[in-house]
């Protein structure tokens, strides 16, 4: 960690905020340019003013376990500073942007199993090596995994992470409900049986059939009822001819409703599947090449390093990055990003087993409780000249 | 793991060392040890009974083959399997090694330093288990044990720059680990630590050095668990360096810090009322002036919750009537705001609240303090 903590400075004026690339909840994440560098970063600006003390503390965790890892599938943090009423903290810039970007831009119908095995492989090196450090990562999925124009797979998003050896216990598991339900794990939903990081192995597996397909299993379907179709149906499975026998296999290994049977991130690995992984030039071609030309001038915002520039840009850019930042949270909103209280959903569940068609409860809910989700959008890879 | 278990068990059950016997086996993660009917044994016996739960088997009968595992199979079957002591004393020797060589030159520095980082993982695998195995208790408290019979903790803490990140990350979390360790039902972590208290001086100094802040501070932190090592850091110099480290540019940095310095005002309630009480003067002065109007807005933020916190607090009471009435000229806004915000629970603290001693001073203090808090709650109605 020494290196990049050392090179990049916590001083703001170094930065300059470019053009908003994502945002969700309490957190915008801007393109920056990185003065003593001339380099381009992603900077993330979370309002301080809206998390409570508690979330202060999770912040606080998050940052050390963002600026603590040293992987190259691992977005980590390269250095994090108070502006004003705002944390700020500096990351990589990963211009294709997540993978649910990537598929809804370009493959609306799911990526081609070349792509999704180098992306898969990449996220599931990352989760061998978080797992071995004792973490849980607890979200993964498309939205969670960035790609840059050199066809690096960085996996990214530590908001709900937690460690397992927190404080020098080793907890036997966790119980705390988080994640998103599409891609949660039968045992994370039942919360009092307790998980460890085999959960994220079928969030994993659901990855894939995202990936495969443009969308998770059950998508369609209200959270409430994503969870008990989790929990009573057989797992889904990936059953299209067009993919190989050995990638259903492995779809298959990591959707078992029994963690214990699940295997681990480090053994998945050497699945056959993986085996046929081709470097990012070859397996991300078509989509690199998709996303290399600027899709549509994006406006550079420039900041000048006055004291009148100490507030972040505005949000009336108007840009195709503002427009297609807009219609993705559509599409978060829609299926992906919530966080509950699992009290509540147990029961409105009771109420739900006895009147099956009563769907619009848990749709109020589902808007209140709408979760910080963020998924960072790269929009084009092209480095504006600037004038600082 | 499972895999390198199966040919253990298929060979016959390992018997290591003599304190205990059970299956061992090598993980990617380092030794992992399981008793006999443990979960290990009976997953690889259930592996072993039903062939056909292994799903992918060309991918298991090749692991099994590949370079890497037969090597450490042939390894293991060849020497005996270090039991946790043996391995504490292999990790003080490289430490010792690491201390005393310099950069470079000395011959197998790379292979030692390699050898180091990896019995940090096992011991660290031995205290917290892996994704496939529990700890066992007992290797855990013979591990404790030999660790500090000698010196291997002060060796760990000096060493711990010349080691690589992840390296740096195992030896913290067996740090953590070992402060909670029980053998014989006493912490030997606190006894050690009281014998070596200026160790406490390089973790808090730790603060200082950007790439050693949140490895020293976590350690720090677990390691003020321990009263009287809190009382140590409470009562030494190092306390007022706190109000630096806690505005410190770095967040992940200032922030550590700032979780540390609540622990030390926050855990051990009689060693922080008696600090409070003794320190007065100082510690509040600087807590005003640098924290609770700190340019930092995550430092004042931070800093309000806490003060709330220990004035709050029933083991504080005395020092909480000496700040309001010293307060009660000029109350800062914040202040103000903490007190209506508590203002029943505060009127009732008092009520209850009584002086060992009889002492007529307090006595009136409290009855100013009292008037004062219901006078903001008569202040505050519209």
């Amino acid at each position: 960690m020494a290196d990049v903590q050392r090179i990049y400075s916590a001083n703001r004026f170094d930065y300059v905020l470019l053009d908003e690339i994502g945002n969700g909840g309490s957190a915008t994440v801007y393109r920056a340019f990185y003065l003593p560098l001339n380099a381009v970063v992603a900077v993330k600006c979370l309002d301080l003013d809206r998390c409570n003390n508690g979330s202060l503390e999770n912040i606080r965790l998050e940052t050390q376990t963002m600026s603590c890892v040293d992987h190259p599938n691992l977005v980590r943090a390269y250095s994090s500073f108070v502006v004003d009423r705002n944390l700020w903290v500096v990351m990589p810039f990963m211009s294709v942007g997540s993978c649910l970007h990537a598929m809804k831009k370009a493959h609306p119908n799911g990526l081609e199993e070349i792509e999704i095995c180098f992306i898969l492989k990449e996220t599931l090196k990352a989760l061998d090596y978080l797992h071995r450090q004792g973490h849980i990562h607890r979200d993964v999925k498309a939205g969670n995994i960035l790609v840059d124009s050199n066809g690096a797979v960085k996996l990214s998003d530590f908001g709900v992470s937690a460690c397992m050896f927190d404080s020098g216990d080793r907890q036997r598991c966790r119980n705390t409900f988080t994640g998103t339900p599409c891609w949660m794990a039968p045992e994370v939903m039942q919360a009092e049986t307790g998980y460890d990081s085999k959960a994220d192995i079928w969030s994993f597996g659901i990855t894939a059939l995202e990936l495969a397909h443009g969308h998770p299993p059950l998508s369609e379907y209200p959270p409430l009822k994503v969870l008990l179709m989790t929990v009573q149906n057989a797992p889904p499975r990936l059953g299209d001819k067009k993919f190989s026998k050995s990638f259903k296999d492995m779809v298959a290994m990591c959707l078992v409703k029994d963690p214990k049977k699940r295997p681990n991130a480090g053994k998945l690995l050497k699945h056959s599947f993986f085996k046929h992984a081709k470097p990012p030039e070859v397996s991300l071609k078509k989509l690199l090449a998709y996303f290399r030309p600027p899709l549509n001038p994006v406006k550079v915002l420039q900041i000048q390093n006055s004291e009148s520039a100490q507030q972040l840009p505005s949000k009336n850019m108007a840009s195709a990055a503002e427009y297609d930042a807009g219609s993705m949270r559509e599409y978060q909103k829609g299926i992906s990003a919530w966080t509950f209280d699992i009290q509540e959903l147990k029961a409105q569940a009771s109420t739900l087993l006895l009147d099956d068609d009563n769907d619009e409860t848990w749709e109020s809910s589902l808007v209140d409780n709408y979760r910080d989700g963020l998924t960072v959008m790269g929009q084009c890879n092209q480095l504006f000249p600037l004038k600082c | 793991m499972p895999e390198k278990c199966l040919g253990l068990v298929a060979g016959g059950e390992a018997s290591n060392g003599g304190w205990m016997r059970g299956v061992v086996g090598l993980s990617e993660e380092g030794i992992c040890i399981s008793k006999p009917g443990g979960a290990t044994s009976r997953a690889v016996a259930q592996r072993l009974r039903h062939p056909a739960a292994q799903p992918d088997s060309t991918s298991t009968s090749s692991a099994l083959y590949d370079k890497s595992s037969s090597t450490k199979m042939k390894g293991l079957f060849k020497s005996k399997p270090r039991t946790p002591v043996d391995i504490v004393r292999q990790t003080r020797d490289l430490l010792s090694f690491a201390a005393r060589s310099s950069e470079s030159r000395e011959s197998k520095r790379e292979e030692k330093m390699a050898e180091l980082f990896k019995n940090l993982r096992e011991l660290k695998s031995i205290l917290y288990g892996n994704s496939e195995s529990e700890p066992v208790s007992e290797a855990c408290a013979q591990l404790t044990q030999e660790f500090f019979r000698e010196n291997t903790l002060r060796l760990l803490i000096t060493c711990l720059p010349k080691l690589n990140l992840e390296a740096r990350k195992d030896a913290t979390q067996v740090v953590a680990n070992l402060q909670r360790q029980q053998v014989n039902s006493r912490l030997i972590a606190s006894d050690y630590l009281e014998a070596n208290l200026d160790l406490l001086d390089i973790l808090i100094a730790g603060y200082e050095n950007t790439d050693m802040a949140l490895h020293y501070g976590a350690m720090l932190r677990e390691c003020i668990r321990h009263q009287t090592v809190a009382r140590y850091v409470l009562e030494s110099q190092h306390m007022k360096k706190f109000f630096d480290y806690i505005q410190l540019p770095k967040f992940d940095i200032a922030a550590d810090a700032a979780a540390t310095f609540k622990e030390l005002l926050t855990r051990h309630k009689s060693t922080v009322a008696e600090f409070l009480s003794k320190n007065y003067d100082w510690f509040f002065e600087e807590y005003n002036s640098k924290l609770l109007e700190s340019s930092n807005y995550i430092t004042r933020r931070q800093a309000i919750k806490l003060l709330g916190d220990i004035l709050l607090d029933r083991s504080n009471a005395a020092v909480m009537t000496r700040y309001l009435f010293a307060a009660k000229q000029n109350k800062p806004p914040d202040i103000v705001s903490i007190l209506v915000a508590n203002k029943s629970k505060l009127l009732r603290l008092f009520a209850d609240f009584k002086t060992n001693k009889e002492d007529e001073q307090f006595e009136a203090d409290k009855a100013q303090v009292v008037r004062e808090i219901a006078a903001l709650e008569l202040r505050d109605r519209p």
